[in-house]
This record gives structure tokens, sequence and C-alpha cells, in this order.
């Protein structure tokens, strides 16, 4: 049907109507019953014309009062069942629309859950959420209305039709004639709003996107004194919303302004020829009376018609952009067979390994390199050297395009990857905490934990008195993202966490570009504890960071340009020799650092 | 009428609680965004009033014809009938004509008021005080302007007038009954008090109902909303299957809740139709009696039949608009309550200009908190002279950040005074002073468009050639002319494109260019690698050149050449001077000073 085309989409109808498939045929019954019962429904409504039709031309007339009272109440015995069969068909199909939702919803969780990190990294959190809340609401509507609403529209549409053609043949031809003209205005109408409808929304995520950047940097618009340029950017995007709004609300009230005209039309006609029939008596005034009644009935079906129109557009809509959540990469799968590690020593060898994220742009060249089990290193150089790249690629963020990872001297793909991930703790760089208890945030990662183990966990990760110190101490509850906390809280809260798991390899993703050099003392000593036993890898921009290390990796544009501890390294020429000068030169010469360190140590004994 | 349903659910962020209006408040509200249309609102209720007048005759009409024309065996008039026929076709054709400016009028309308608010809200929030959004999440803020907006606006243009029409039609309709048929009206309103039972025992349930939904689906969207933020977390963890069961649960929930909703949703229509059975069966058994003795004719008991059914039309919209107008209600009330909500910040009444701001800056005792019982600023002193370069240094929460905010006038001082070029900063023109001050913040925001809007964010007028000028002397220029669309690259959404130290970079660029008179540098070099920051040091200096600075880092190299430092801790000055003075006197900075050193320095 043309109205289910448009170009703005990229899937198909027939591809979006497939994702319903296996929910909708998982209960062929519970869809026949439905069908069924408003099919009914609808049909048994189109009786009470004929009814008042018997009491105007047989009972009246002849006086047959029992026939009155018979007839009388059959209308209300009809409109008894129908009403119950309007019920039945109205709750179950929403039971039916809520069953699907409820399936879809969780099913999209669990795909949620197995997403790459890539579609995390590019979609934005309201485009996600926007699909399974929305989205979903409108898939859903479109189960609970469209099959009942449409056997409602095309039987009340239908019925009607063929009741006047029984009842008058002649009149009811009359009116067949209008049957095309409704169809015309139905299509006429659904192509001149269709492309507004689409318009209107896209003009939609303008104004939204205005506004997000607004109130998201409202202290940059401040701080420039910029409130009446943005008051202005939004006014104009705004203006052009509305101004097709009330497009789309014009065709809509022609359409049915048009729609009423029509059967008003109709009227008249019936009026005009029934009337002279009446009179002429070869039409009785009762069958006169019912076709004037059916006339009335169709406003109702084409109303109900249109809205299906609405219902499947807007479902269509958010179908393709369920779709393309549906379609999205799932994360990297396993093996089959994979294995479930035991307790890893942290031995890791990366061999020949090359990753991009975009076709040739390396993000690593050819890294060729061994870290022995319990190791210390550190990972230095520049933003985008491909550090971050690194370490994603041993938690199988993303699969390196060429070469191979081992752990244990086991290609890392081998591995169950839920089993891999347990055994490595990230601490990131950005500190996620949930809108939970203190308990729950550092048992998070293992939420069968003892209070026991918590608590270790807390005290060794140097957080434990500032909990015991709030009101509800492991019970308080972190304000939303974690508002109420300083960025060392947040932070050591976050190596609690990891610490719980007792993960065998550690990576510690540096966060303390902005934290003060006395809390970055304090997270320095947790990560020492941290990371005792363990092969640990550090990412820093620090080069205090390095005087825990065992092993220095310098990075550039990919590459591994340096490896070696501070000693080798400050005595080779090259980008590690740079940094620290600078970093030197920047604090004075060592001079006079050397001096002022003898003084410290005088004060203190 | 599906799809106001279907609009309604999406007004899934509704939570529990407290209202600050009554449904009358709201409602008065509501009316009152007419006052600003008022010559069009007027006509339009006019218009509404003709059309209700109109529908109501209809049946009258086709009565008259049935009665004065249309008799079976040659009594009825077949002239007549053509006129009739005729002027009820005219009497379609004006209705049409009127229904049609009725709905775009009202279209227009509608449309205008949604703008209005819409705009209206915005412009609020670029003058809400600055507590507003560190306690609101950007999330509930923009749900706000837009999905409140919309749920209102829907409860303004969609089918609500035709519930007002068909409203003022009830008072025609119960006329005309009574003055065809005193007993028969009477009798027919029987139904009546089963209606307003029915009405009565449904709306309790149905709001109770539909309040749990929306409840249950809040929850299910703050779980998702975290599940997608902390996917990462998630994975390192190996969280996946408890956060699928505990999503499940929540999921659940909404299930039962919207079942429930339905069962009671999908009862009431039929109920109502019931009744109007019940109306329609007494008129047609006490129709046919009268019609016997001759009390009323065919036509009235056709008009009569018709009545009935238009009385109960509105009831059915109403509850058909149910969910519309609660959804419609609550949007409403959450919108007022930005747009009522006091301007805190704003200017005094006959504001200065300042002409040329020299940048001398003055804080005389100056307390603050930002709450009642946390103070967080605790007399300070400070007297910044033009030029000067002062930095700020203390550890994370000291307050240095918020002395800045005060300067900008984002928050105003719970005691004390501080001026600018010896004015209080109060009776300075708001957007007066901010366009002399600029911070360059710690978290960096750029708005998504291309690199040179950004960097021209502050001073819109300034030339190309004053941007890359700016660019070069921090470094910057070389790296965005190697961007394969130079400054014309779109940096997207937060500048997603960029590292943060580039954004960094470009952020303190865009300060520059505004050409400020006084310069806050807030952390503003803090991701970026310390031989880059080496390297545009220099340029920072020849910026601050003649140009007031408060510069707040936490790497103590890159302020040592300030002309004063200021030590804060919790909230209070305690020490200052030059680096060589601090760093004699062995005190506080001393010792932060020599933590880093032995931190980033190894022998």
């Amino acid at each position: 049907m043309s109205w289910l085309d448009n170009r703005e989409r990229i899937h198909s109808a027939k591809e979006i109507f497939r994702i319903l498939k296996p929910y909708l045929l998982k209960r062929p019954l519970f869809l026949l019953f439905v069908s069924i019962v408003s099919f009914v429904a609808a049909l048994i409504g189109l009786i009470t014309p004929q009814l008042i039709r018997y009491i105007v031309d047989d009972a009246i007339p002849k006086g047959n009062l029992f026939l009155l009272w018979i007839l009388g109440l059959s209308v209300l015995l009809v409109a008894i069942i129908a009403g119950l069969m309007q019920f039945i068909s109205r709750y179950y199909a929403a039971l039916l629309a809520q069953k699907i939702t409820l399936e879809l919803r969780d099913d999209i969780y669990e795909l949620l859950q197995q997403l790459t990190m890539e579609y995390y990294d590019e979609e934005s959190t309201g485009q996600i959420m926007t699909r399974v809340t929305t989205d979903l609401n409108a898939i859903s509507s479109f189960i609970s209305f469209t099959l009942r609403l449409l056997l409602n529209g095309v039987i009340l549409f239908v019925g009607s039709y063929t009741a006047m053609i029984v009842m008058s043949w002649k009149l009811g031809l009359i009116m067949v004639g209008f049957f095309p003209v409704f169809i015309w205005l139905v299509f006429w109408f659904s192509n001149k709003v269709r492309p507004i409808f689409y318009k209107s929304r896209t003009q939609f995520g303008v104004v939204t996107s205005v506004l997000q950047e607004n109130v998201t940097g409202i202290h940059v618009v401040r701080g420039f004194a910029q409130e009446e340029n943005e008051i202005e950017k939004f006014t104009s995007e705004n203006a052009k919303y509305m101004n097709l709004r009330i497009k789309a609300q014009v065709y809509r009230s022609i359409y049915f302004g048009t729609m009423t005209l029509l059967i008003g039309l109709g009227t008249s006609l019936v009026l005009f020829l029934g009337g002279f029939a009446v009179v002429d008596n070869t039409m009785k005034l009762g069958v006169f009376l019912s076709f004037i009644f059916y006339l009335m009935i169709l406003p109702m079906p084409t109303r109900q018609l249109t809205m299906v129109i609405g219902v499947v557009q807007r479902a269509l809509a958010s179908g393709d952009r369920l779709m393309e959540l549906l379609s999205a990469k799932r994360e990297i799968q396993e093996d089959p067979d994979a294995i479930i590690p035991p307790k890893l020593q942290g031995k890791i060898n990366y061999e020949n390994v090359w990753f991009e994220y975009e076709k040739n742009k390396p993000i690593l060249r050819n890294i060729n390199i061994g870290i022995p089990s319990g190791q210390k290193i550190v990972l230095m150089g520049g933003t985008g050297s491909g550090k971050s790249s690194f370490v994603s690629l041993l938690q199988r963020f993303y699969d390196p395009n060429q070469g191979e990872i081992k752990i244990d001297g086991i290609n890392i793909r081998n591995y169950q990857l839920k089993s891999l991930r347990k055994q490595i703790g990230l601490v990131l760089q950005d500190t996620f905490l949930f809108n939970d208890s203190m308990k729950e945030n550092i048992a998070f990662g293992k939420p069968n934990a003892s209070e026991e183990e918590i608590e270790k966990a807390a005290r060794t990760a140097n957080i434990h008195d500032f909990i015991i110190s709030l009101p509800d101490g492991y019970d308080t509850r972190v304000g939303d993202r974690g508002i109420t906390l300083s960025g060392g809280q947040k932070q050591r809260i976050s190596i609690a966490r990891t610490l719980l798991t007792d993960p065998s390899l550690l990576i510690f993703d540096d966060s303390t570009a902005s934290v003060d050099a006395e809390t970055e003392a304090q997270i320095q000593e947790s990560l020492d504890i941290l990371s005792k036993g363990r092969t640990t890898i550090i990412i820093s921009q620090r080069i205090s960071s390095v005087k825990y290390a065992d092993r220095i990796l310098v990075f550039d544009e990919g590459e591994i340009i340096q490896d070696g501890n501070h000693d080798d390294l400050i005595n080779q020429k090259g980008l590690y020799q740079e940094i620290y000068t600078t970093l030197a030169k920047s604090y004075d010469n060592q001079k006079v650092t050397l001096i002022e360190k003898e003084d410290i140590h005088k004060e203190e004994y | 009428m599906a799809w106001h349903a279907f609009r309604a659910m999406r007004r899934e962020e509704d939570e529990e609680r407290e209202r600050k209006y009554s449904d009358l408040d709201l409602f008065k509200l509501v009316l009152g965004l007419f006052r600003y249309y008022l010559p069009e609102a007027i006509s339009l209720l006019l218009i509404v009033i003709a059309t209700s007048i109109f529908a109501a005759l209809v049946p009258m009409l086709l009565q008259k014809i049935i009665d004065l024309f249309i008799k079976p065996n040659n009594v009825g008039f077949k002239p007549e009938i053509a006129i009739m026929a005729g002027l009820f076709l005219l009497f379609i054709v004006l209705n049409f004509v009127l229904t049609l400016t009725r709905s775009i009028m009202f279209a227009k309308l509608g449309q205008r008021i949604i703008f209005r608010i819409r705009n209206d809200v915005f412009s609020k929030l670029q003058f809400q005080s600055q507590e507003y959004f560190t306690e609101t999440e950007s999330g509930r803020t923009i749900s706000k302007v837009t999905n409140d907006v919309d749920a209102l606006g829907e409860l303004l243009t969609s089918g609500i007038i035709d519930i007002f029409a068909d409203l003022f039609s009830l008072g025609w309709i119960i006329g005309i009954m009574f003055s065809y048929d005193t007993k028969m009206t009477l009798f027919t309103f029987t139904v009546i008090p089963i209606l307003l039972v029915v009405v009565i025992i449904f709306k309790n349930r149905v709001r109770g109902a539909y309040r749990r939904t929306r409840v249950a689906i809040a929850k299910v969207t703050a779980n998702l909303q975290e599940t997608i933020q902390s996917a990462k977390v998630t994975k390192t963890l190996s969280r996946e299957d408890e956060n699928i069961q505990k999503f499940r649960d929540l999921n659940k929930e909404t299930f039962s809740a919207n079942v429930e909703a339905a069962g009671i949703s999908s009862l009431f229509m039929p109920i109502i139709q019931i009744v109007a059975a019940i109306g329609t069966t007494i008129i047609l058994i006490y129709g046919g009696y009268a019609l016997k003795f001759g009390d009323i004719t065919y036509g009235e008991l056709f008009a009569f039949l018709q009545y009935s059914s238009m009385f109960f039309t509105p009831i059915m919209n109403l509850f058909t608009f149910y969910t519309l107008i609660q959804s419609g209600f609550a949007a409403g009330e959450r919108i007022f309550e930005i747009l009522d909500e006091d301007v805190k910040i704003k200017n005094c009444d006959n504001p200065i200009i300042l002409e040329n701001i020299k940048g001398h800056i003055e804080f005389k005792s100056v307390d603050f908190s930002y709450n009642v019982d946390v103070q967080v600023l605790n007399n300070i002193q400070l007297d910044i002279k033009p030029g000067q370069s002062i930095a700020l240094v203390g550890r994370t929460g000291a307050g240095k950040t918020t002395i800045t905010k005060l300067l900008a006038r984002y928050y105003d001082v719970t005691k004390g005074e501080l001026l600018v070029d010896g004015h209080n900063i109060k009776e300075i023109e708001l957007n007066n002073l901010r366009k002399n001050i600029a911070v360059v913040p710690q978290d960096v925001f750029l708005f998504s468009g291309i690199i040179i809007e950004n960097l021209k964010f502050g001073n819109k007028k300034a030339k190309d050639k004053e941007v890359y000028s700016v660019c070069e002397t921090l470094g910057l220029h070389s790296y965005i002319t190697k961007l394969p669309e130079g400054y014309q690259t779109d940096v997207r959404e937060g500048g997603s494109r960029l590292s943060l130290g580039q954004r960094q970079l470009i952020s303190l660029a865009r300060a520059v260019i505004a050409d400020p008179r006084i310069l806050i540098l807030d952390e503003c070099t803090s991701s970026i690698d310390p031989i880059t920051e080496s390297l545009i040091q220099k340029g920072i200096d020849y910026i601050l050149k003649n140009r007031t600075s408060i510069i707040i880092a936490h790497r103590l190299s890159t302020i040592k050449s300030a002309s004063k430092i200021i030590v804060i801790d919790e909230g209070g000055i305690i020490e200052e001077g030059t680096h060589d003075q601090l760093l004699r006197k062995k005190g506080k900075y001393f010792n932060l000073y020599q933590t880093q050193i032995t931190s980033n320095i190894i022998d």
C-alpha cells in the first residue's frame, strides 16, 4: 500500500513486521480469538437500526405492544452483548499487546547487554532510551489498536453499505457511488500528511538538540552572555516546527470536514429520493429511518480507519528505529567450545596486533609485547597514541583486526568472554556510580558478597572511614550519578568495587588528571595495595606513577616506541626523556628540589 | 482515539509526587494561556457556540422533514421534500464551512500557544538560577520543554475542542428535548444517575491504575538509563545476568500495571454504551406507546433517538481523553513550576553599564553557602588590581571554583560585597558584566557544529583572521588546519570528535576570542599532556597580558609566574604571596609543592 512507503525509512515495512512475526505467531489461538471477538462485536453493532426499522414499520402501526417491548428490549440485549464483546476484544487486544511488549522489552534489554562498546560509544543515551520506551510503546499500540480497529472499521463500513443495499438497492447504489471518493480522500490525506509528519519529526529533533545543547552548556552560554542569541536561535527552530504542525492540522481538518460533508451530502440525497419513495409508498418509513441511521454510522469507521493509518505509520517509524537497534552488531561472540579459564597467572602476549576503528586509520600498528605475570606496567604517551585501545583489546571490548592476544599462552578468543572479564579488573577513567547504597555499589561485580568482604575491600581502598562517617553508613545512597561525592571518593569506591572481585589482572585507566596532589597520593597508595601480586597495567600522564612500575611502555601513533624501566629510559634519547625533562623543568631545577627535599627530612626528624 | 491513548502512554516519566497545584488551579493556568490571543480566542469561542447550535439543530430539521412532508400513502408533498432536502444540504455545507474554520483556527491558536509556552520555558531557563541546573538532571529539564510541552499541546489541539463544542450542545439538546416532550425527556434522563455512578466509580479506579503504570514505567526508564550509562562497568564486571534479572522484575511490574489499567479502561466504554442503550430502549418503548396515542410523531421519535446518542457522546469522549487530560495537566504542572520559579540572579533597577571595564576586582568579607548548612566560603578578602594575574591553589573542594562562580555572578554572595571597578556587581548590568568576564571551565563544553562557530561563540562578530591569530598563539592553528575540513570541521555533539585536550584548547581559545577584560582559567589545561602544556604556556602568558586573570591549577608548575598566589583551604584564605615568598614561608603551599615534586621527579 502506498501509505506504507516512505523515503525516510531504511527498512521496508515487511522487514519491520518480521520483528513482530515470531511474537504474534507464538500465540495463534489468542490472535484468532481476538479477531473473532472483534469481528462479532462490530457485526452486532449493525443490528440496532434494523430493530428500529421493525418497531416503526411493524410494531407501532399495528399497535402490537408485545412486539414493541420485545424489539425495544432487544435493543438493550444487543447493546449488552455488543458491550461484552467489545470489552473482551479491547481487553484481550491490550493483553496481547502488553505480553508482546513485555517479551520484546526483555529481549531488547538482553540485547543491550550484548551490544558492542562501539554502539555505546556512538549512540547517545537518550537515543537508546527512546527506542526501548517510546518506540516500543508505538509498536505496542500498533498491536492493540490496529487489528481491532481495522476489523471494526471494515465491518462497520461494509456492513452499513450491505444493509443499505439490501434494504433499497437503488438508494444503496447511490451511496456506493460515494465509496471511491471516500477511498480517494483517505489516500489524499495520508499522502499529504506523511511528508509533513516526517518533516515535523525531524524538525522536532532539531528543536530538541538545540535545547539539549543549551541546557548542558548553560554555563558556557551564561559565561559569554549569549542568552539572547540562544533564544533567537531556539525561536526560529521552534517557529519552523509550529508551522509544520499547523500545516498538518489544517490538512487533518480539511480531511475530516470533507468526510462529514460527503456523508451529509449522502443524507440529503437519501432525504430527497427516499422521501419521494416513502410518499410514493415504494419505501416504508422504518426502512427510510434505518437508512439514515446507517448513514450516521459511517463517520465512525472512517475515523477508525484513518486512525489505523496513523498508528501504523508511527509503528513503522518506531519499528525502523528498533530495527537499527536489533540489527546493531552484537558483541564479539565466543567460540562454542570456549574454555572457562582457571585462576589466571596473568602472563600477557600481544603478537603482531593491528587494530583500527575506522578503515585505514590504524590505532595500533603491529604491537609485539610480552608481559610476564605479576609485572607492573605503566603506559605513557599523548592522547590518541593508542594506550586506551591497547587495554580495551585485552578486555575484548574490541577484537584486533590482525594478530593475537594471549593470556597465559592461550588466545583470549578461546576463553569464555564473561569469565575472562571477571578476572580482569578495570578501574575506569570515568567512574560510574549507581543510584544505590554504598554497599550495593561496592558489591556491583559480586552481588552476593558478605558484609565483611565489602568492608574489607572498602578499608583497603581507603574509603571505609568516609563511608561510616555518612549518616547511614554503608546503606547511604549515592546521589544520582555520584554527584554528592568528590572525584577522589568516587574513585576509591570504584577501586573497592574492583578489589572485591579479586581480579587476576588489573587495569587502571588514569583518572587523576583533575585531582589534587593529596587525593592523588591517596589513590596512588590504594593502587599500590590493589596491584600487589597481580599483573597491573596503568595508563598515566604522570611521572609519579612510574615510581611503582617495573616497566614503562611509551606509545606514539599506535606503536610502542620505548620499553624499559625508568633508569633505562631516562638515559635514552626519546619521548620519555623529553616528557621527564619538561616536567622537571617546570618544577624549577632538580638542585632546588633536592635541597628542599632535605628540608622535609629535617622537619620529619 | 487510539492515538491519544497512545500519546498518553508516552508520558512515562510522570512520577509520583506531591502536587503543588490543584486541578482547578491548573485549569485556570491553562485557560490563562489564551489571554495572549484574546481576539482569536473570542472569535473561536463564538464559532464553537455557533457550530454547537448547528449540531443540535440537525436532528430537529430531520424531524421537521419527516413529520411535515414524508408521510406514506400520498399525503406527502414532493416539491416541499425537494426544497427541504436542498435546505438540509445548505445546512450541511454551512456546517462544513463553520467546522472547518473552527478546526483550522483552533489548530493555529493551539500551535501558537504551544510555540509560546516552549519559547517562554526556554527563555526562562536562560535566566534560571544556577542551583536549578545543578539540582536538576539535564534530561529532566529537556523533557519538560519537549515532552511536557507536547503533552500540554496535545491537550490543547486534539479533540478537546470537540468536547467543548459537545458540552455546549448539551445545553441546547436538553432544552430541545424538553420542548418536544417533557415526560419522555424525564424518562430518558432516568439513566443519568446510573451514568453518574459509573463515572464516579471509574474515575478513581482509572486514575489509580494509570498512576501505577506511570510509576512502573518510570522505574523501568530509570533502570534503563543506568544500564546504558554503565555499560562499560557492567561489561568489565560481568554483571549482565543479574542486570537482566533485575530488569525482568521491573518490566513484569509494568506489564501487570498496564494489564490492570487495560482491564478497567476496556470496561468503561462498553458500560457507557450499555447505559446509552438503556436510554434508547426507554425512548423506543415509551415512544411506541406515545406514538400509538398520538402524543408524538415519527419525526420526534427519530429526533429523540438522535439527541440521546448526542447526549452520551461527550461523556464517552471525555473518558477517551481522560488520560490525555491527566497527562496534559501533569505536564502543565511541571511547566508552570519552571515558569513560576523566581529568577534569583537578575538585574537590579537601573543597572550600571560599564563602558570600559578595567578589571579591578575586590572581595570584601565574602561569605557564601549553597545551602544553609554548609558554609563554602568564609570571609574572603581579596584585592586584584587591573592586569594582575592571581592563582588560586588548594585541594579539591576547597572553594576555588566557587570564587570564580561568584565573580561571574552565577550565584550571589551570602554575606559581604564583591566589587568590579569599585561597583558592587549586583548593580552592574548582568550581560555587561558577563561579557567582560570569561570563565574557561574545568569541564569543557563544545556545541555541535563547526569549529569556527564554536570559537566565535562568545563574539559572533570576530573576524576569521582574529580567530586564526588566537589559535596560532595557543598552538592550535596548525592542529586545526591539519584536519580534513580545517576550521569547518564539525565537532559533533559535545565535541566528541576531538580529544579532551583539544577540546580544552578550543574552549580556551573561545574565551580569548570573546576578548574579556577578566579571564578565569579553571583547571583548563588539566587534560593536556605536559609537553603540549609547556609549549602553550608562552601563548597563555601572552594572552594574559593586559587582562586581569584568575588561574586555578593543580599542577603548580603552571602558576609560578602569577603575580600572587592565594592558598585556599576549607573556604578561607590561609596564605598569599608570590611563589618565592610562599616557598620561603614553608607553609601549606610549600607542602603542596613538595608533594608534587616528589611524585613527579625521581632521583
